[in-house]
């Protein structure tokens, strides 16, 4: 098991490294950059060069990698073309506020998409048909209308959580809550009904196999079968689902961020590209892959956990 | 070079596989076998013997690590595409498993058809009227070649799944537990079909089951296999009532026979 | 040969069957009948028209500003109102259909034309399997939104960015084709056709990919979806497709920015995504099912059995009575599942046996003729709807049809255990064997941890496993077949039962680990007073474990005997032509005996002898009316009118 983590992390590094090539062979296809952004569009072509050599922009695309590789070897990330910030101060100042949305809304999403799923999975028809109604709809309700319509109904109607803004965790635990509250809900929909539609199905999978149908046969209580046995079975997939979830939720986090105004990775990464601030997207990608990096590495653990045959191998 | 009526010729065959963590799997190791024209020779073991794996290499399914394989004079040990479209003429199978066996998307007519077309030199007459006669080999109505499998049931896919074989008019047809899957009455109807077949096409069977008495019935030869090593062969009379090998003994002894004429109690 | 023709039915006797090849209609006719798929595709065809000439629904320019009439609700001249400048929001949701529709096509094309192929090299090809398998993974890592925001500041264009939708969601749809694919490629048709030298790419166009066909078209829809909703997402970022160009994400900002004023901007905008995405939903669903239905045999609605449900002539089986002291007593027992018009399709009729107390009794027969069925019913875990319509159940004088379902399952595991045919799936992959093992014990026992760990070692020895304290250790992967059943049959003694149920317990066993799965179940019968109902197809395990035995056929007891006498005088044409048919007493070179035809399934079932149209014997009278199960010698039964005949001419063997 232990190796298998070791290698795990050993396969990530190159994924590092192509991420970060991608980025910059993408970037340099673009047009215009950010010497032109800061300098404004009044600014004369000199001006605009002389700013761009102070950047080290007009080097070859290679040699900025080489240089960005050069600072990432000593534990940097470089500083913002805009301000002058370090990437990395800019980054952790926001990764809270993202970690906190996607992590939040994955486990809501895992727990409310389980326990509905092994409902409904108990019951029949009727239950059946409004988880597949409700999966639907979770993919038919876009993330950013659905939170408009939480705002709406929530903030501006009832006033009971604020519309926009984010309070630290560290300021005010109930505060943080109530400004995560409606994000989180608007991030969650899609994966509630997503887990449980595939907890049902794994439950209903499993219920059907020979060792359910013998436990039964041989007087094991119903509450053991299916909490003990077959939801762990189930486990699996839902365990899949939940780490997808996530890197699903880091995305859908780009447009929730802006709608509540969150001051997150989402917002910073929609503003540096608007802007062309090469260090920062570069960072927030090596950012985000870290994440879903890790995310892969929990859900391989948790397959080990739950499954002794991948342990053994 | 090659013995009269030698059909197949299987040297010292040595099959293996890659296993998991990267560790070589010996299903096969230095197996000797021949059939003769109009033979048919049952192959004998328990799950793990490798005598699926031998049929398997016969007809390409599995690689060969070393050995020949020598089918009417001409060494197939390697053969590609090309090649095995010619050999499939001669060479045909039938699997055990009668559900998986026929393409549930295509009808038993394009099924049927398949091995023709892929040999490229059969009209379109020619091919429906060729239909219709192995349908009726099998003893399927014509009327099945417009219809799915999912209409027919497990001893009639089988059927269907031999007229496939017959398709081509092979000289060989290496039948993999071609009965293990179907029930009793079934199994019988199949069994007789395949001595048919035997008797009036003359075409010789490469029998594998794990089910001796099967074997017995319609073999005239058998090869009994354990770990992938021949423990056993001789005329299938004499493999049966007078077992050598201490193995044979043991598989004969394990097969419950129903009893006749003998009260429980006195067991 | 032996062709086997479909028997003819009797008018008389078949109360109603239906052709079985009915009329196959075309898909376009079988799309027709799916209300869901029908709307679903006529809205997207509506779409289809709005993309190419948006001027035919509406005649309203959706950059015209109204500022008389800026925010209206929805009014006559603006059926779904205006926006904050004035402009008709149904005619910029026509304008936008045509980039939102162009977009999705771009995406679904370039991830089905990546992702299948793809896939199918994957599953077809193993060095290929490696490589991508390893390209998926990459792609899957990378993080998807920040290339999406690149690609749109690099190109500014949409369709670039749908392009890289497309790459993205490709792996989720590669893993899908892999793996649906690596389970048909195991199919034995794939390797027929590769013996006719059908080459790897034919295959896995011919005979693979119409296989995977419905998984891939329910993931395209779901690609189709996810797309839709990213490009929405971006424009309503203000990203790619900027105003004032009508866009469905756009209009969505637009609603945003002025939602306190009019909420009600945000209805049709978000409604036509919703209702857009649900389309695809469910065209893919029609579709997948259309296809599917070309090659399945449909259940044939409308062919529905108007038969009595239950056979009350045959209830007075005055043949029974085989011990005063039965352990378990099973008389009259019909099961039936409900069909599709609530009717009762009746699966095992008036069946009536005794088993004694440490007995072992077999019930004989091909499959489907109800000897599973019949054991769930005795366990009382009837599956899929069906329920036991009439007859009793006694355990040891105590009525189990009575009892509720909580009784039920009191019984279970405690008088009666079960032990079923393939070991290998038998056990939960996911706990250790001394786990499940004492976990049954403490159920029935109530033992502390401590002692259930003790109890199980005693088990396992009782089961003959040589060294208990490691097989305890280990995980149902790491023991053999022939061990996981004695597991198994250890987990059904923990609560030490007087009944074991064993449905085909050697059938999935090699032959020498079958007789000693054999011997085991004998010597634990000797040694602790178990009675077992062995529910096998096969005679030769039947006749060397059981003293007596049950012989089943569509649903009835046919026979009931000694199972001596059952093999050397069978009294009832079906056990005679099975022990015929067996390769066991055949010459070789000679025919076997056949019974011609196959079991008929239960909606076939004539209410007079269920056998009679396979029968060498069968005369008019075995076609006028139910036959009743008789005494025919000592101990002995037979559902049959033509005994005399059976007992005189015999059977040729």
């Amino acid at each position: 098991m232990l190796i298998l983590i070791l290698k795990r992390v050993l396969i990530s590094i190159p994924l590092l490294f192509v991420v970060s090539v991608l980025v910059f062979v993408l970037q340099s296809f673009i047009p215009g950059d950010a010497a032109q952004q800061i300098a404004g569009p009044q600014a004369s072509p000199e001006m605009v060069e002389k700013l761009r050599e102070a950047l080290g922009l007009n080097l070859p695309v290679w040699e900025q990698y080489a240089r960005w590789l050069g600072e990432v070897l000593h534990g940097s990330l470089g500083t913002s073309l805009l301000n002058g910030q370090p990437v990395i101060d800019a980054l952790n100042q926001r990764l809270p506020t993202t970690l906190s949305l996607v992590i939040g809304s994955t486990v809501i999403a895992t727990i409310v998409g389980v326990v509905l799923g092994v409902i409904s999975s108990r019951g029949k028809g009727a239950a059946a048909r409004f988880i597949d109604v409700l999966s639907i709809a979770g993919l038919a309700v876009p993330g950013f209308w659905l939170a408009l319509l939480l705002i709406t109904v929530f903030s501006v109607q009832l006033g009971i959580f604020p519309a926009t803004g984010y309070v630290a965790f560290a300021d005010s635990p109930s505060e943080w809550l109530r400004s995560l509250a409606l994000p989180v809900a608007a991030l969650s929909l899609t994966g509630v009904t997503a887990i449980a539609k595939q907890t049902r199905e794994a439950m209903l999978d499993v219920q059907a196999s020979d060792f359910i149908r013998n436990l039964r046969a041989n007087g094991i209580p119903e509450s053991a079968i299916v909490f003990r046995h077959a939801l762990r079975s189930s486990a699996v997939r839902i365990v899949t689902i939940s780490g997808l979830l996530f890197i699903g939720a880091l995305g859908g986090s780009v447009v929730i961020e802006q709608v509540f105004g969150l001051p997150g990775l989402g917002t910073l990464a929609v503003s540096a590209t608007t802007s062309k601030d090469l260090p920062m997207i570069q960072g927030i990608a090596v950012y985000f892959t870290l994440i879903v990096i890790v995310v892969n590495l929990a859900t391989d653990i948790a397959y080990g956990w739950i499954n002794p045959k991948v342990r053994t191998s | 070079m090659t013995e009269t009526g030698l059909l197949l010729d299987v040297a010292d065959l040595v099959v293996r596989f890659r296993g998991r963590r990267g560790k070589q799997v010996t299903a096969l190791s230095g197996v000797d076998l021949t059939i003769r024209e109009g033979e048919t020779v049952g192959l004998v073991g328990e799950s793990g013997s490798g005598k699926s794996t031998l049929g398997n290499a016969v007809l390409g399914l599995a690689p060969v690590a070393s050995g020949t394989i020598t089918f009417a004079g001409e060494d197939i040990s390697h053969a590609r595409n090309r090649q095995r479209r010619r050999l499939s003429r001669d060479l045909q199978a039938v699997f055990q498993n009668p559900y998986g066996s026929l393409n549930p998307t295509r009808t038993i007519g394009s099924t049927l058809a398949e091995p023709m077309h892929e040999q490229g030199r059969f009209g379109r007459a020619e091919i429906q009227r060729r239909i219709r006669e192995v349908l009726d080999q099998v003893g399927m109505p014509a009327d099945s070649a417009q219809r799915y499998p999912s209409e027919f049931s497990g001893g009639q896919r089988q059927r269907i799944a031999i007229a496939r074989a017959l398709v081509l008019s092979p000289r060989l047809i290496i039948c993999d537990e071609p009965v293990s899957a179907l029930d009793l009455s079934i199994q019988a109807q199949v069994l007789n079909l395949l001595g048919d077949l035997k008797r009036e096409l003359g075409v010789s069977l490469l029998f594998i089951s794990h089910d001796l008495a099967v074997v017995r019935y319609i073999a005239d030869s058998i090869v009994v296999l354990k770990h992938g090593e021949i423990v056993e062969r001789g005329p299938a009379a004499q493999v049966y009532d007078n077992p050598q090998a201490e193995y044979t003994q043991r598989l004969l002894a394990a097969a419950p026979a129903p009893v006749t004429h003998v009260p429980f109690e006195s067991r | 040969m032996t062709s086997s023709p479909t028997p003819a039915p009797d008018s008389t006797t078949w109360i109603a069957t239906q052709p079985r090849n009915r009329r196959r209609r075309g898909p376009l006719a079988r799309f027709i009948r799916k209300p869901l798929g029908v709307a679903a595709a006529v809205l997207l065809l509506l779409g289809v028209v709005a993309s190419f000439a948006p001027s035919l629904l509406t005649s309203i320019d959706p950059q015209a500003a109204d500022f008389a009439n800026v925010l209206s609700g929805p009014t006559a001249a603006h059926w779904l109102g205006t926006d904050s400048l004035g402009r008709d929001i149904l005619s910029r949701i026509i304008y936008g259909t045509g980039p939102a529709l162009l977009g999705v096509l771009i995406a679904v094309g370039v991830a089905a034309l990546v992702a299948i192929p793809a896939g199918l090299a994957a599953a077809m090809f193993r060095p290929v399997d490696a490589v991508v398998t390893r390209l998926n993974d990459l792609v899957m890592s990378i993080p998807g939104i920040i290339v999406l925001l690149m690609v749109l500041a690099l190109s500014g264009s949409m369709n670039w960015a749908m392009v890289a939708v497309g790459l993205l969601t490709a792996p989720g749809l590669v893993r899908v084709v892999r793996s649906s694919a690596a389970t048909v490629t195991e199919e034995p048709y794939i390797a027929a056709a590769r013996v006719f030298g059908v080459g790897k790419w034919k295959i896995a166009f011919r005979h693979v990919l119409p296989r995977i066909a419905g998984p891939i078209l329910v993931n395209v829809s779901l690609i189709a979806a996810n797309a839709l909703v990213t490009a929405a997402g971006l424009n309503f970022l203000g990203l790619g497709l900027t105003p004032p160009t009508p866009s469905w994400g756009g209009l969505v900002a637009d609603g945003a920015a002025v939602m306190n004023q009019q909420p009600w901007t945000l209805v049709p905008s978000g409604g036509v995504i919703a209702i857009t995405v649900i389309a695809f939903v469910l065209l893919g669903d029609a579709i997948r099912d259309v296809t599917a239905e070309g090659w399945t045999a449909g259940r044939s609605k409308g062919a529905s059995i108007t038969r009595a449900t239950t056979v009350p002539a045959t209830s007075s089986d005055d043949a029974v009575i085989e011990s005063a002291d039965a352990l378990l007593r099973v008389r009259d027992l019909s099961i039936a599942f409900p069909d599709a018009d609530g009717s009762a399709r009746s699966v095992v009729q008036s069946v009536s046996f005794d088993i004694g107390a440490g007995e072992a009794v077999g019930i004989v027969g091909e499959s489907g003729c109800g000897k599973t069925i019949t054991g769930l019913g005795v366990l009382g875990m009837l599956p899929g709807g069906a329920r036991v319509v009439s007859g009793s159940i006694q355990l040891d004088g105590v009525e189990l049809l009575e009892l509720s379902p909580r009784e039920r399952a009191a019984v279970r595991g405690k008088t009666i255990a079960f032990v079923s045919q393939e070991p290998m799936t038998a056990l939960d992959p996911l706990f250790t064997v001394g786990y499940q093992i004492s976990q049954a014990v403490r159920v029935h026992t109530g033992a502390s941890r401590k002692r259930a760990a003790a109890r199980t070692l005693e088990l396992l020895e009782q089961v003959r496993i040589v060294d208990p304290k490691r097989v305890a250790r280990s995980y149902p992967h790491e023991i053999s077949g022939g061990m996981a059943q004695r597991v198994s049959i250890a987990i059904a003694l923990a609560g030490a039962p007087r009944l074991l149920i064993a449905d085909e317990p050697t059938t999935a066993l090699d032959v020498t680990v079958q007789a000693e799965i054999v011997a085991l179940l004998r010597t634990l019968q000797e040694e602790t007073g178990l009675a077992v109902m062995l529910i096998s197809h096969d005679l030769g395990v039947v006749s060397a474990l059981c003293e007596r035995a049950v012989v089943m056929y569509a649903g009835q007891a046919v026979e009931r005997a000694p199972v001596g006498e059952l093999m050397s005088t069978p009294l009832h044409p079906y056990s005679a032509g099975l022990l015929s048919a067996n390769p066991h007493f055949a010459t070789p070179g000679s025919r076997l005996q056949t019974i011609p035809g196959s079991v008929p399934p239960p909606d076939k079932w004539p209410v007079s002898c269920h056998f009679a149209d396979r029968c060498a014997l069968a005369t008019e009278a075995c076609r006028v009316g139910p036959i009743p199960l008789v005494a025919v010698a000592p101990g002995r039964a037979s559902r049959c009118v033509r005994v005399d005949a059976l007992q005189t001419e015999g059977v040729a063997r």
